[in-house]
Formats: C-alpha cells, sequence, structure tokens
C-alpha cells in the first residue's frame, strides 16, 4: 500500500509538472531591411501574430516569433 | 491448379538446400585446433566462435550457397559459400598463420562478391574503423574513407559527397532499400544515425546497373550490425559527451538469436547545443536533437531467409547562416553564449523506414526480394508555429534479383527495380516550393558474371522508364526512359591486382529542376525551375592498381566522370521576397575527373602499428563554357596512425589502441565567379581508447580531441562558407559503452 502511494505521487508529481506550459518568444517584423522587435508573446498570441502579420500605419508586415536573433 | 502449387511449394522448400552445420577450424601447418575462431554467416546475419578444440556448430537450417566467413587473430580470413558438396556435418577447414592483418576480407552488400574480386570502386569500412576518433555524425564519419566528402551545415545537417557529387545524385541504401528524403535541397540533409550500423559502402560513380535512376555520383550502403551470435542475448549501453557543443548521445542496443529466429532493437537520443568557433563565439541555430529507434527481426526456415526492419527517426534541426538583414558580417550569425533551446529556423524531419527482404536458396539459384516502404515528413520553420516549407514523401520500394549459376564460375542475375512516390505539400506551410507529384520508376537488368583463371568479369544492361504525373500544371506528366551499362574486368594476383570498368548512370529530372518557383528561405535563395530540363547522365571509366605484400598495399584509382546535360543552380541579377533568384540552368556537357591514392603500411617488425594515409583529389570542368564546375572539394591527404595494445582481458582497464590523424585540404581556387575560393588548412585529431572488463560486463572507454590546435578554418563544401563562417574548434569528447553477452540454451 505504502508502495503503490509513492508511486502514484510520484506519477501524479511528473503528470503535473510535465504538463505544456504557455510557451513565450520574442517577436519581430521586418521593415526597410531590419528587424523592429515586438517584444515577448506567449501562447496563442504567437500564432495569431505570425498568421496575421502586424500592421503598422495601415502597412502589415510579417513577424517572427522564436528566431534565433 | 493443386498440382502447380505443389510443384512451387517443392521448389521452394525443398529439403535438400539446407541443412545444420557444424565443423572444426584448424591451423593449416601445425593442425591445431584454432579456439575463439569468429564463424560468420553473412546471409543469415549471425556468428558463432569455435571453442577450446576449435569446433562450431549451427542448429540452425541453412541454405545451400550461403556465404560463411571465418577470421581468427594472427590468421589469414577465409570465405566459403555452402554447396552440395559442404560436409554439413564435420566440416575441416584450415586457416593460413599470418602475422599481419591489413584488411579484413568483405563480401559487398550489393552485389555479394569479395570485394578484392569486384569490378566496381568499392571503398568499404566498419563504423567502428571510421569512428575510432568519434564524429558526430554519419556524414563526418564516411569522410575517413577516401574520396568521400561531406557537404555540410554546420553540424546538424551533412550530405555526403563522392567523387564531387552529392544530393540526388548520391543513393543511400538502408536494409537494402533506398532512402527517399528530399534530397534535392541543398540545406536538407541525409538524416541517417549510425546507430546499428556496423559497416559502410560506398560505390563510387555511375551504378544505375544495379540500383536505378539517379545512382551517378555513387551509392551509400549502409550494413545494418549484425544479429546476436548464435543462441546468445547481447545488449549494451552507450554514451558520448563533446565539449564543442555540450553534445550528447545516448544509445542502447538488445540482440537475441534463438535457432532459426532473432532479432535487435536500439534506440538512441542526442542533444547538441550551438557549436564553438575558434575565435570562442557560436554559431547561431547550429543546434539539433533527435531521437531513433530501430528494430529488425531476422527468421529462417528451410531454404528461406527473411529479415523485418523498422527504423524510425525524429529530428528537429537548426538552420545556421539566416538573416533578414540585407547589411550582413559574419557576426551577423554568432553570439557570445552558447544556445540548446530550440529555435527559428529549424527543421523538423521525420521518418519510418520499413524493410522486408526475403531470399531464397534453390539446387543453382537464388531470389532475393526486398520490398520497403518509406515515410518522411519534412517541415521549415522560419515562424515559430507555421511551417514555411511542408512536405510529405511516401515512397514504394520493390527490388527483385534472381541470381542464376550456370557452374561455379559463370553466373547470370536479373531483376526489376523500381517505386512508386507520391509528393504532397501540407496545407498548412505558407510556401508550395514544388507541386504535389507522382513519380513511378521502373527498370529491368541482366548482369553475367563470371571468372576464368585470376580474371573476373563482369557484363550488364539495364532499361529503366520514370513517368511523373502532376496534378496542377500546365504539363500533366513527364516521361523519361533510358539505357545504361557496366562492363569490367579485375585481375586478382598474389602481389598485383587491377581492375578496369566503364559504367554509366542516369539522373532523370527531379520536379524541383523542372518546376520549382518559391523562395527557399533555409537555403537563402529563391529557386525557378525549367520543364525542358533533359535526363543528365555519366559514362565513368575507372581503373585501379593495388599492390600488396605482408607490409603494406598500395592502391592507385584514377576516373573520369563525362557528365552530359549537367544540372546545376545558377544565380541571376533578381530578387524575389528579398531572396536572390537561381535557375536551374543545363550544361551540354560537363567532366569530373580525378582519383585516390591509398598507402597502408604495416611493418613486419612492428606488428601492432599501421599508418594508413589517402590522397583524394577531383576537378571539374564545365566543358561547354569551358569553366570550373561550382563546390568541387578541396584535394585531401588524410593520414592516420595507429598503435593496438595488446588488451588483458581480466583487467579492470587496458590500453586497446592509440590513434593520430592529420588531414591537410589544399587551396581551392578553381571556382565559379558566384562562389569564394578556399584557403588550405591542416587538422590534427587524437584518441586513445580502453578496454574495459569486470565481471560479466565488457566495454571501451575513449578519450580524446579533434581539431586540437583549435584551427580557424572553412571548409570548401560548408554551405556557411558564403558568410566566411568558420568550421567547429577544438573539441574534446569522452565516450563509454558496456556490452553484456549471455548463452541461452
Amino acid at each position: 500500500m505504502k508502495k503503490a502511494t509513492i508511486i502514484g505521487t510520484l506519477l501524479l508529481a511528473t503528470l503535473t509538472f510535465s504538463c505544456k506550459k504557455d510557451e513565450c518568444k520574442e517577436c519581430h517584423y521586418d521593415k526597410d531591411g531590419g528587424e523592429v522587435e515586438l517584444g515577448e508573446k506567449c501562447g496563442d498570441d504567437i500564432g495569431i501574430l505570425e498568421a496575421d502579420g502586424y500592421t503598422e500605419n495601415g502597412v502589415t508586415y510579417t513577424v517572427h516569433c522564436g528566431e534565433d536573433h | 491448379m493443386l498440382k502447380s502449387i505443389t510443384i512451387v511449394f517443392v521448389i521452394f522448400f525443398s529439403n535438400s538446400f539446407y541443412g545444420q552445420l557444424t565443423g572444426k577450424i584448424i591451423d593449416e601447418q601445425t593442425k591445431e585446433p584454432i579456439p575463439y575462431a569468429t564463424v560468420f554467416l553473412s546471409d543469415l546475419g549471425i556468428g558463432t566462435t569455435t571453442n577450446s578444440e576449435g569446433e562450431f556448430e549451427f542448429k540452425n537450417e541453412i541454405p545451400n550457397h550461403n556465404i560463411i566467413k571465418i577470421s581468427a587473430l594472427g590468421y589469414s580470413d577465409i570465405i566459403l559459400e555452402i554447396n552440395e558438396e559442404t560436409n554439413r556435418s564435420e566440416l575441416k577447414i584450415s586457416l593460413t598463420p599470418k602475422h599481419y592483418h591489413l584488411h579484413e576480407v568483405i563480401v559487398s552488400s550489393g552485389t555479394g562478391e569479395l570485394q578484392d574480386y569486384s569490378i566496381t570502386s568499392i571503398a568499404s569500412k566498419p563504423m567502428s574503423e571510421l569512428n575510432i576518433i568519434p564524429t558526430t555524425n554519419l556524414g563526418e564519419a564516411i569522410t575517413n574513407l577516401e574520396g568521400v566528402y561531406n557537404a555540410s551545415t554546420g553540424k546538424g545537417i551533412y550530405k555526403p559527397v563522392i567523387r564531387g557529387l552529392t544530393g540526388i545524385r548520391v543513393l543511400t541504401f538502408v536494409n537494402g532499400v533506398r532512402l527517399e528524403s528530399q534530397q534535392w535541397g541543398g540545406d536538407h540533409g541525409l538524416g541517417v544515425s549510425s546507430i546499428g550500423i556496423q559497416q559502410v559502402e560506398i560505390i563510387k560513380g555511375p551504378s544505375s546497373l544495379l540500383y536505378g535512376s539517379d545512382a551517378l555520383g555513387g551509392v551509400i550502403y549502409l550494413k545494418e550490425e549484425a544479429f546476436a551470435q548464435n543462441n546468445s542475448i547481447e545488449a549494451s549501453a552507450s554514451s558520448r559527451f563533446e565539449t564543442n557543443t555540450m553534445g550528447i548521445q545516448n544509445g542502447f542496443s538488445f540482440k537475441m538469436s534463438k535457432n532459426n529466429l532473432r532479432f535487435n532493437v536500439f534506440a538512441n537520443q542526442q542533444s547538441y547545443a550551438d557549436y564553438q568557433i575558434p575565435s570562442g563565439d557560436y554559431v547561431k541555430s547550429s543546434r539539433f536533437k533527435g531521437v531513433g529507434t530501430k528494430f529488425l527481426l531476422g527468421y529462417n526456415r528451410k531454404n528461406w531467409v527473411t529479415k523485418l526492419g523498422y527504423n524510425y527517426s525524429n529530428n528537429t534541426i537548426g538552420i545556421p547562416g539566416h538573416t533578414h538583414d540585407t547589411l550582413v558580417t559574419a557576426s551577423t550569425f554568432l553570439r557570445t553564449e552558447r544556445v540548446r533551446e530550440e529555435g527559428r529556423p529549424s527543421q523538423k524531419i521525420n521518418n519510418h523506414l520499413i524493410s522486408f527482404d526475403n531470399q531464397f536458396f534453390f539446387h543453382n539459384s537464388t531470389l532475393k526480394i526486398t520490398l520497403g516502404q518509406m515515410i518522411n515528413k519534412l517541415e521549415e520553420y522560419e515562424k515559430y508555429t507555421i511551417p514555411e516549407i511542408g512536405v510529405n514523401l511516401n515512397t514504394t520500394t520493390y527490388y527483385v534479383r534472381y541470381k542464376y549459376k550456370f557452374s561455379k564460375e559463370l553466373n547470370l542475375i536479373g531483376g526489376v527495380q523500381g517505386l512508386y512516390q507520391q509528393n504532397t505539400n501540407i496545407a498548412e506551410a505558407e510556401e508550395q516550393l514544388i507541386p504535389n507529384n507522382t513519380q513511378i520508376d521502373n527498370g529491368i537488368f541482366g548482369i553475367l558474371s563470371g571468372k576464368r583463371k585470376k580474371i573476373n568479369y563482369q557484363l550488364g544492361v539495364r532499361y529503366d522508364n520514370r513517368r511523373l504525373n502532376l496534378s496542377n500544371s500546365q504539363i500533366e506528366q513527364f516521361n523519361y526512359s533510358s539505357f545504361n551499362y557496366s562492363a569490367g574486368a579485375s585481375y586478382a594476383g598474389e602481389n598485383i591486382s587491377l581492375r578496369m570498368n566503364i559504367s554509366s548512370g542516369i539522373r532523370n529530372p527531379h520536379v524541383s529542376e523542372l518546376l520549382s518557383n518559391g523562395g527557399h528561405s533555409a537555403a537563402q535563395r529563391y529557386e525557378i525551375g525549367d520543364v525542358n530540363i533533359k535526363p543528365e547522365r555519366g559514362n565513368q571509366i575507372d581503373l585501379a592498381v593495388k599492390f600488396k605484400n605482408e607490409h603494406m598495399h598500395i592502391l592507385v584509382n584514377p576516373f573520369a566522370n563525362l557528365l552530359t546535360n549537367y544540372v546545376y543552380l545558377s544565380p541571376i541579377d533578381s530578387f524575389v521576397d528579398g531572396f536572390q533568384v537561381y535557375n536551374y540552368e543545363q550544361a551540354e556537357s560537363a567532366i569530373l575527373m580525378g582519383g585516390e591514392i591509398v598507402l597502408h603500411y604495416h611493418p613486419h617488425f612492428l606488428h601492432d602499428f599501421h599508418l594508413e594515409t589517402s590522397f583524394s583529389f577531383v576537378q571539374g570542368q564545365n566543358t561547354e563554357g569551358n569553366t570550373p564546375l561550382s563546390f568541387i572539394p578541396q584535394p585531401r591527404l588524410a593520414t592516420q596512425i595507429t598503435y593496438n595494445f595488446h588488451s588483458l582481458k581480466n583487467k579492470f582497464i587496458s590500453l586497446k589502441n592509440f590513434t593520430v590523424q592529420h588531414q591537410f585540404f589544399a587551396n581551392q581556387n578553381r571556382t565559379v565567379d558566384y562562389e569564394l575560393n578556399s584557403r588550405n588548412y591542416n587538422l590534427f585529431n587524437a584518441g586513445i581508447n580502453c578496454d574495459l572488463s569486470f565481471n560479466k560486463i565488457e566495454g571501451e572507454f575513449g578519450i580524446g580531441a579533434q581539431n586540437i590546435l583549435n584551427k580557424e578554418y572553412i571548409d570548401h563544401l560548408s554551405a556557411l562558407k558564403t558568410y566566411q563562417l568558420a568550421n567547429p574548434g577544438r573539441n574534446f569528447y569522452v565516450s563509454l559503452k558496456l556490452n553484456i553477452n549471455q548463452k541461452i540454451k
């Protein structure tokens, strides 16, 4: 019984801590041959921003997150 | 109908072709038994060792025409074929004592011939020798073979180069099945790990006769590790750590062999951070990680030998040398701290490879049927969540060979080979660089080979057809047909052997060359195909002279490969989406000339000393424009000195060998106008391997360093040369492998 409790607790702890957390990534868009930083974005915001792009003064720019720069 | 089935059954499973095998190995001169000699059945992939009386026994049903190899320390290897005349209950084999051991006798995986009698240029070495100083990947390991180079993008992406040709001009076979993994892309690496591979065999030059379309530059044949010794269990765990990338590679294997059934299981995991250049900086996004498993099941019954294999790998590989900036210097791609975390841009590559190999041994013939299924998914990410390119490549292959023996000295091999391949872009991807397509290849060939006294000869022809079907294109189908040939002879004398071969190869156009139209950010270019691209053809003449005596062997192997309709990528002064435009173009003819010189010196007075040196050289010329071909490797002089110690089995740790390697790469100034010249450089590596032994566990411990002098160099074939990004600096490594073997009843 004691063994089962320990194993059960360990399993629960593993599952709890191994759950996927919201990932956060630095994002930027490309403008005039350089990169403009948008700061850190997390979770679904990353996908939305990368899919829709970033609009500034009516111009929509391509956004990249998590790039190694 | 029933009668026909019965006849087929009798032919296939007649008991006159198989049986158990028992024998004794003795010294030819003293007639004394030889204990601990290795007896290996190459078609079954199993072996055993002789007992203290020199006796061995296989209780399996071993069919006729199986190749049996006997080796023992201090004796010459012997290769025999089991046939009707073999005394299966009391086979007596005599080995000739020899004080030296230059190279083991190798049976070619592709042709089943002894390498010394082969008419084609084959370089082959066991992985243990290629990795005597361990390498990070298979691409680096095979550069220890003469004439073979590595076109790399950092340490994670590698493409083997054989005599100046690479990518879709080189075919790779795993478990006898053709590997299809989008090799057309400049940044698409081979993606095969060295786990579970025992031997690498490189067939240099056009080899379409046996391997079909695309075998223009050569073939890489990866031979799987043998099964466990007869009626035994073998398990191993291995780990390797290197300082340059803080890279770690762990592996595990379990093998079992019991009478007619056997299996191997392998698993591996690797994680490498960004690599460090000699100045101390780290190359951004050069990290990579991955996992892989491998399973191989073998079974034989009567005259049937079968192997079922499954390989899986999943890798995430960073793509270094990438930017959106317009003003770029080498420092754009460097940083001062090391990063391991997954970033962008990167590739995600997922591979499943299933192979099913069947051999049937008959009275005077053998039939080999190999079926394969490869599922490859390649995604290239520049954004974090949305792939820029994503392609699923499903390939079904078949290869049927029938070998008929007219006599002991004359064989006819006939066969058919082909594939059905579907290439589909995934819906989520932003770009479609190549359109969805279906490719169907079919080929038929015949080869006559024979032996007369000391001369071996071979002559063969082959017909191939490729159909390329496209759904959303103005041209719905491309159709190509071709004939190929190979003819050659070899003479194997006591001290001198000679070989001459002429062979052709074909490479039908890939859909990327015909219909590419898109930005390929990983390769940093916008690629445009041309529907008028014609099949590329190679005709090679290859000569070899080998001298050997008890102290050394020297091989001189020049070649000339005339290529017609040579396809290449050429940049034009135009930019689309920020990428320079590259067009697929074709030269009427080009020629690759060069060769390899190999010296292996092993003096009588120093049995444990080995000096191996090789010189590899290739020069490419576009004969139409009289200009050099681009990305031709630098001439290379490679030297390895090894001293083998006599391991003490009862000691916990004892020295096994000490190795020093030196590589000199000469200047490469024969370049085209869009390619940079490369400067010469010298590299030094050194390593020590020790044997470990405690209780029933045996193992090996290794320690050493690569690029000891921390030389800053840029390899001519590095994709990062454009940005003057250096190759890795000094690297220390430590490796450990533990094995446990257990006999089972």
